[in-house]
């Protein structure tokens, strides 16, 4: 797969614990024209053109994971989730710390832990803290045109949005492009973003569900509404447009997640908000597989967007 | 055109959450002779009703209705749907309009009685079991609807007895009329404040246009406008609320006290009936949102009694609509600038 | 609107629950009357109609009435408690305009707010006992001067148009039946010919006790607006009938076993004159056939019907295409005696 995104795959950010993914995002950039600016949720914020109209483009760069809260005597440590995810497709897979450390998530009684071969106690104070956190990780296969592995959800997503800020020029807008932070824990650092920048309009680059009919290789996903945001009909048609114009074939969803966009359209004057997402098989477990034409389909329908007078 | 008609023509057309925009032609229409109207970037419409003085005091009802959302087409052109707000009990053998390419109409039926089984015809329904009949065939539908198309309730208001009326969305269409007679009673008045008449977005899926437009506006005081149950065998047996019996006013930790008192002094001294009703945390209307934007806006929340409420019979009065108009048109006349600063103060 | 659907427009909107079919006989009445020999009106109600002919003495019927409900008490808050007049399942009750007896008084099915309901009451059955009646009155009081037990009423539903060349409108069971017998009425045909327009048979077959009676015939034919449930959540096997698919022919109900010898020659008239048709894959359900059988001496009997969807609630869709065959299929299977 490609290097960019085998890197941004790989790289460690739970939620609240950006760093290491903010490092690898920045160091990324090429474009010579592009502003980078972090803000005090950990946001980077990339902006780039000028113009009436002030543009958002938002992709998280959080994961969901653990985080430890008790070690016990015999090493193990219990562990509680960051961010919204089933449990039952987590069994026994390996997570990793942020400072490398390995470990198996386990799920009993109700209760998770964390079992990295510490023989005792002491032996995991030695390494890890109360307060540490673990993403999934795993190995990344890829076959058919499709990569199958951790971090689809939303790496896909940023993945777009490093492509497009290195290789867009001659804007006809004010655009911003928002990788955010803790959208896993409420859309936290996308609404603080919102808030700062004031944007007229906003697109949020998502992974959704392959249920109800959205499947692989069939294009951008449109959610017409989501647990917190129903789609704002003017930008609706806007996409529909630039869908139109570059024969894209658009499906469209009720989702039941929630995403960045429900705080962000609520923000100071308001925002007309749309989630694009790219489809994605086995959402929230340590396998999401997507095809790579939707990531290049996606990206072809914002370039349009952003572009589009 | 009668108030009847009128009200009709607000409740009978249709504005599912995200649509407003659908029945602004008809809200501006009736709130033109006050002044203009804007829309925010979240489509929430405002008129601004000027006044002499500097305050700015906002009134809000929300313009969206409840809703059903087409999730997939099935055999034979069905449509499998998700209901937002309503009652799938109440969906049985019920008209709708699909808003899909064009409006076409739908029925949401159920197998006869005669091929159910016992537990079937005994069992509630489940909403899965629904399904919106389009009488088209499957390719013939995909032309007209796809999955996340609008559906709303098909249903044109009725008169009945001592000015009671049944009909969708009156929730929350009537507090919206409730404002267009606010504003029919200043129409004559030299009044301080500055009226901005509100028509809220998607207070329905989570009152979330109340916050944007409090934002825009920024208002010195705010009262919310809704619906709230009566005390029938059918509502809410341990309020005090009832058909004819007026306004409801709020009394609560969403509701600034001050403000509210003078309301009631006001009701009282003009014989304006009214009836008390409490909420102890989350008032779930657009006044939660209103009461904590920027620096905090006082509010208020008054509510319109009605039965059977996110049904196509909404029964409502329309005596409580126009008191209800009345009451707040009495705050705006009878309270000058230089008033408010000592109503709000804690 | 369908040309050839006008009076099956009135039809459909006129009043007529069981036992009070008075609107829909004078509109049966006032149509047909041109075309037959002898129009009578007999002691429980039913409209017979009489073509005279040297044929074999043949009695096709339909029923006037339609489900619907009536007044059994009043609440002491102005609402009305009311019971069904026919087969109506409760769950097709909730939020429904009505219109009450002669007078047409307005009224609404209430059912208590789901805000309102508890985790039990929402997953719950609808009862008749949790809805009421509102007319908007404030009490009991007011109520009683313009209400009283035992009125009538129907539900207020539009007929038009509806999807691709089908209708909807209340009542199509069985005022589809009784326009496809009227449009039959207006042909010539040599058999000696009987057309009863029965009431309350949603009761129990009563008026065709009657009039079966009163005729005697030796074949009788009973027109539906019958059970269609082909909806994609219902298993094939379980459907009944199509709408689209043509009239169908019975096999047995819970009241008739249908004559095979009728049931093939209607079946052969169908295919003569290329006329598409169904069988009616179902054995629940009954109608006036039945009663045909076990009045006087019986009779040979069939039933022709219009596949109709959702029967016995507010609303029902069929295709004005399986109308039209219908009526064809009728008219040349009783030419044909």
């Amino acid at each position: 797969m490609d290097k960019t995104l085998e890197v941004l795959l790989k790289t460690f950010g739970v939620s609240g614990h950006e760093s290491e993914i903010r490092k690898v995002i920045k160091g990324n950039i090429s474009n010579p024209k592009a502003e980078v600016i972090e803000d005090k949720m950990g946001n980077v914020t990339v902006k780039l053109g000028s113009g009436k109209e002030k543009l958002m483009v938002v992709a998280h760069m959080d994961e969901m994971g653990l985080i430890v809260s008790y070690i016990e005597d015999n090493g193990e440590m219990k562990a509680e989730k960051v961010g919204n995810f089933s449990e039952s497709y987590f069994g026994n897979s390996i997570v990793k710390f942020e400072n490398g450390i390995e470990g198996i998530a386990l799920f009993k009684d109700d209760k998770t832990f964390i079992d990295a071969g510490f023989k005792d106690k002491k032996e995991a104070e030695t390494s890890l803290k109360e307060g540490d956190v673990a993403g999934f990780t795993g190995n990344y296969l890829e076959h058919s045109n499709t990569i199958t592995g951790p971090k689809m959800d939303d790496r896909a997503g940023c993945y777009v949005l490093l492509s497009l800020i290195n290789e867009l020029k001659d804007l006809n807008k004010e655009v911003y492009f928002v990788f955010s932070a803790q959208q896993n824990l409420g859309g936290r650092g996308a609404r603080a973003a919102a808030n700062c920048i004031k944007p007229d309009k906003c697109i949020v680059l998502e992974a959704e569900n392959c249920k109800n009919g959205v499947e692989l290789s069939k294009g951008p996903v449109l959610s017409i509404m989501d647990k917190s945001l129903v789609i704002n009909h003017d930008i609706k048609e806007e996409i529909e447009k630039a869908a139109e114009k570059t024969n894209i074939k658009l499906q469209y969803t009720v989702s039941e997640e929630n995403t960045d966009g429900g705080l962000i359209q609520k923000e100071c004057f308001g925002v007309k908000t749309a989630v694009l997402s790219i489809p994605c098989k086995y959402i929230h477990t340590p396998t999401e597989m997507v095809h790579t034409s939707d990531i290049e389909t996606a990206k072809k329908l914002v370039k349009e967007f952003i572009m589009s007078k | 055109m009668d108030d009847f008609e009128l009200l009709k023509t607000l409740c009978d057309a249709h504005g599912p959450s995200g649509n407003e925009y659908w029945v602004h032609p008809v809200i501006e229409k009736m709130f033109s002779s006050f002044g203009e109207a804007s829309k925010d970037n979240f489509g929430n419409l405002t008129i601004c009703k000027k006044g002499k003085g500097k305050k700015k005091i906002m009134f809000m009802a929300h313009a969206d209705e409840v809703f059903l959302l087409v999730t997939s087409i099935e055999k034979r052109g069905f449509l499998k749907f998700k209901p937002v707000g309503i009652d799938p009990k109440t969906l049985v053998s019920q008209e709708v309009v699909i808003h899909g390419k064009k409006d076409i109409p739908g029925i949401i039926g159920i197998k006869p009685p005669h091929l159910m089984s016992k537990e079937e015809s005994t069992e509630g329904i489940k909403p899965e079991q629904l399904l919106i009949d389009t009488g088209y065939s499957e390719d013939k539908i995909k032309e007209i609807v796809k999955v996340g198309d609008y559906v709303t309730l098909n249903r044109k208001m009725v008169r009945l007895l001592n000015n009671n009326v049944a009909g969708k969305a009156t929730d929350d269409r009537a507090s919206i009329f409730a404002m267009y007679w606010c504003g029919k009673e200043l129409e004559n008045v030299n009044h301080d404040l500055n009226v901005y008449f509100t028509a809220s977005c998607q207070e329905e899926v989570g009152h979330r246009g109340a916050k944007v437009a409090s934002y825009c506006i920024n208002p010195d005081l705010a009262v919310a406008i809704d619906v709230t149950f009566d005390n029938g065998p059918l509502g809410d047996t341990e309020r005090e609320n009832n058909l004819g019996g007026g306004p409801v006013v709020c009394v609560g930790p969403n509701v600034h006290p001050k403000f509210r008192k003078k309301v009631i002094e006001l009701a009282k001294e003009y014989k304006i009936p009214y009836n008390i009703e409490v909420e102890p945390g989350n008032t779930g209307t657009d006044a939660w949102d209103i009461q904590i934007v920027r620096s905090g806006i006082p509010t208020l929340l008054i509510s319109i009694p009605i039965k059977y409420m996110h049904t196509s019979v909404e029964v409502i009065n329309l005596d409580d609509i126009k008191n209800t108009g009345r009451l707040i048109a009495k705050f705006v006349e009878k309270i000058t600038d230089s008033e408010v600063e000592a109503l709000t103060c804690f | 609107m369908f040309l050839k659907s006008e009076f099956l427009q009135k039809l459909s909107l006129a009043s007529g629950p069981s036992g009070y079919e008075g609107d829909v006989r004078k509109l049966i009445i006032d149509y047909v009357k041109p075309y037959v020999d002898e129009v009578k009106v007999d002691n429980i109600g039913n409209v017979i109609v009489h073509k005279k002919g040297n044929g074999k003495r043949v009695l096709v019927d339909a029923h006037m009435d339609e489900v619907g409900l009536i007044i059994t008490g009043f609440n002491n808050d102005g609402t009305l408690r009311f019971a069904a007049l026919g087969g109506i399942n409760s769950k097709v009750i909730p939020c429904k305009v009505v219109d009450i007896g002669d007078k047409k008084i307005k009224g609404v099915i209430g059912l208590k707010p789901i805000h309102l309901q508890s985790a039990q009451e929402r997953k719950a059955n609808i009862t008749l006992d949790k809805c009421c009646i509102d007319i908007g009155s404030n009490s009991e009081e007011e109520t009683r001067k313009i209400v009283e037990l035992g009125d009538y009423a129907v539900f207020e539903t539009e007929f038009s148009q509806f999807g691709e060349n089908l209708v909807k409108g209340k009542a199509l069971d069985d005022r589809i039946g009784c326009a496809v017998l009227a449009e039959a009425l207006k042909e010539k045909y040599s058999c000696d010919l009987y057309g009863s327009f029965n009431v309350q048979e949603e009761v129990g077959e009563r008026g065709a006790l009657v009039a079966a009676y009163g005729v005697n015939p030796d074949i009788g034919i009973a027109l539906e607006g019958t059970i269609c449930a082909d909806m994609p959540n219902v298993p094939e096997d379980e459907n009944a009938t199509v709408v689209g698919n043509g009239p169908a022919i019975s096999i047995m109900d819970r009241t008739s076993i249908f004559n095979t010898d009728i049931s093939d020659s209607i079946m052969d008239v169908a295919k003569s004159f290329k006329i598409p048709y169904q069988k009616r894959r179902a054995i629940a359900g009954g109608n006036d056939a039945g009663a045909m059988v076990l009045s006087g001496d019986g009779a040979k009997v069939a039933t022709i019907s219009v596949p109709c969807r959702y029967i016995h609630s507010s609303v029902s869709v069929a295709s004005i295409d399986d109308f039209e065959n219908a009526q064809k299929l009728l008219i040349n299977y009783l030419k044909t005696m």
